[in-house]
């Protein structure tokens, strides 16, 4: 039976903080992707409290040291139509291009995506058809049917903006009963596919900080349906060049319960020239630091060489735009 | 919980009823106003057949909430006509509408409302088309038939015909 949550406008931060504390609520971005999670019965929250009632969610604005701050509840469409972040921040812009359809992201707000719920194709199926298994660690059972030998969930998190915005250095403002806090964007996810986020009741993200000087970045996504599909894999490249540093960021996501960032190759390619030998290898890297499970469209080994496959053409791109700005690769 | 009280403008009028706010608006509009235009696809977003305008904005009322969109006008594949016969009152059909008849882009028609309403929109907002903006503005509209050649044929004979008339 379908359930009816009720559906709550708050016009304060306060009142958002103070409802979302309460049990069995949820925060209400778009609803994109709770309603559809809704009708199949995975989403059993009895209350959703709507974002888009409260003015500082929904504005696009510089604070005082001129850095962009987003709005959680701005929707993608409108993020991509604005007349500064586009031409800003590509990175971010291709990402955003990179969810689902036009229609979707005319609703889809920027920190529902980051939010997103995990998905596992076990879990994210029909009530008919998901009757006939036990329930798994995120549908309240104690089994997991992508690694049996897992002892807590491994459900993807499938958000496209959640690398990007890794790779540009943004920080998210999360509110709470004590005020708010700035985190990192990787600091957001906890590693474990039922409970995925690192927010605690009475938490919710209000805003997005962009950095002052954006790094140079190239986003890139490996899907099934190219026209509207979650990742099977999506890569974030960025480099910041000072006078005898390089700073890169690599972050590969959806697979597994948290975006990962590919430290070695960071240093690999932040420490020498990008000869073919030193990309090829970094790309290598990725083998032994993802370790994606069969719960994709495709199989594993599928997901691994779409990942090496997707970094080094997003890697190229990236060489390619440095050398057109005049810096050493 | 209970239902309440939900004042919808759908297509100009004011139309008030009982519904959870979170029913969808697709439910509301097919099976409370019988508004049956606008397809029940997939519900899942995948397919675009319930696209509606949602203050001018094409969305998908499946993902929709209708407490959501209580301040909002909302038009369907049935006001469509009506919208365009305001702006041009020699004709109450869309000229995509003429098009789509004139192209044979309906097949079995199921896609046809959201096709439609997402068509409409693209020739409202982007003045001269280019085939990459058709091709990327229906990406979430599925057609099981696969007659999308002459969708697009359909689409490039409105924006010509919207040309002419101005």
């Amino acid at each position: 039976m379908t359930r009816h949550p009720r559906l709550i406008k708050p016009s304060t931060t306060q009142d958002v903080t103070r409802l979302v504390k309460e049990a069995e609520s949820k925060i209400f971005g778009g609803g994109t992707d709770l309603v559809p999670n809704r009708t199949w019965g995975l989403d059993t929250s009895g209350t959703w409290v709507q974002l888009g009632t409260v003015p500082e969610t929904t504005m696009i604005s510089i604070d005082e040291e001129g850095r962009w701050l987003i709005g959680a509840a701005v929707t993608l469409g409108v993020i991509l139509e604005h007349p500064k972040i586009s031409t800003l921040y590509p990175l971010l812009a291709d990402a955003i291009r990179a969810v689902a359809t036009p229609e979707i992201r005319n609703q889809a707000t920027i920190g529902g995506n980051l939010c997103l719920d995990t998905r596992c194709r076990f879990r994210n199926q029909p009530p008919i058809w998901r009757s006939g298994l036990k329930p798994c660690f995120k549908s309240g059972g104690d089994h997991c049917y992508a690694a049996p030998a897992s002892s807590r969930c491994v459900a993807i998190v499938s958000s496209d903006t959640a690398p990007a915005l890794i790779a540009l250095g943004a920080r998210l403002k999360v509110q709470s009963t004590s005020g708010f806090r700035w985190i990192k964007t990787l600091d957001l996810y906890s590693g474990d596919g039922d409970r995925h986020l690192t927010l605690e009741p009475g938490e919710w993200i209000e805003a997005i900080r962009l950095p002052n000087f954006p790094p140079l970045g190239v986003f890139d996504k490996w899907r099934m349906r190219g026209s509207i599909d979650f990742p099977e894999v999506n890569v974030a490249v960025s480099v910041t060049q000072a006078k005898n540093s390089r700073t890169m960021r690599i972050v590969l996501g959806a697979m597994g319960p948290e975006p990962v960032r590919l430290r070695e190759a960071e240093k690999l390619l932040g420490e020498g020239p990008w000869d073919p030998e030193r990309l090829m290898h970094a790309v290598h890297t990725a083998r032994d630091a993802v370790h994606p499970y069969d719960n994709g469209q495709i199989g594993v080994v599928g997901r691994k060489g779409a990942a090496e496959h997707i970094l080094y053409r997003a890697l190229k791109k990236l060489r390619i735009m440095m050398e057109e700005k005049g810096e050493n690769a | 919980m209970s239902q309440n009280l939900v004042e919808l403008s759908v297509n100009g009028s004011i139309q008030v009823m009982w519904a959870w706010e979170s029913d969808t608006l697709l439910h509301v509009l097919r099976e409370v106003l019988g508004l049956t235009g606008t397809k029940n696809g997939c519900e899942a977003g995948h397919c675009g057949a319930c696209t509606v305008w949602i203050d001018g904005i094409p969305r998908l009322a499946c993902l929709t909430p209708v407490g959501s969109v209580v301040n909002s006008e909302i038009t369907t594949v049935e006001g469509l006509g009506s919208w365009w016969q305001e702006r041009h009152p020699s004709s109450h059909y869309h000229p995509i509408q003429r098009a789509f008849v004139e192209s044979g882009a309906v097949q079995c028609g199921f896609c046809t409302p959201g096709m439609l309403m997402a068509a409409a929109a693209l020739l409202r907002d982007v003045k001269f088309l280019t085939d990459q903006d058709i091709l990327e503005r229906l990406a979430g509209h599925l057609c099981r038939c696969t007659g999308y050649e002459q969708i697009v044929q359909a689409i490039r004979q409105a924006a010509l015909t919207e040309v002419t008339e101005q």
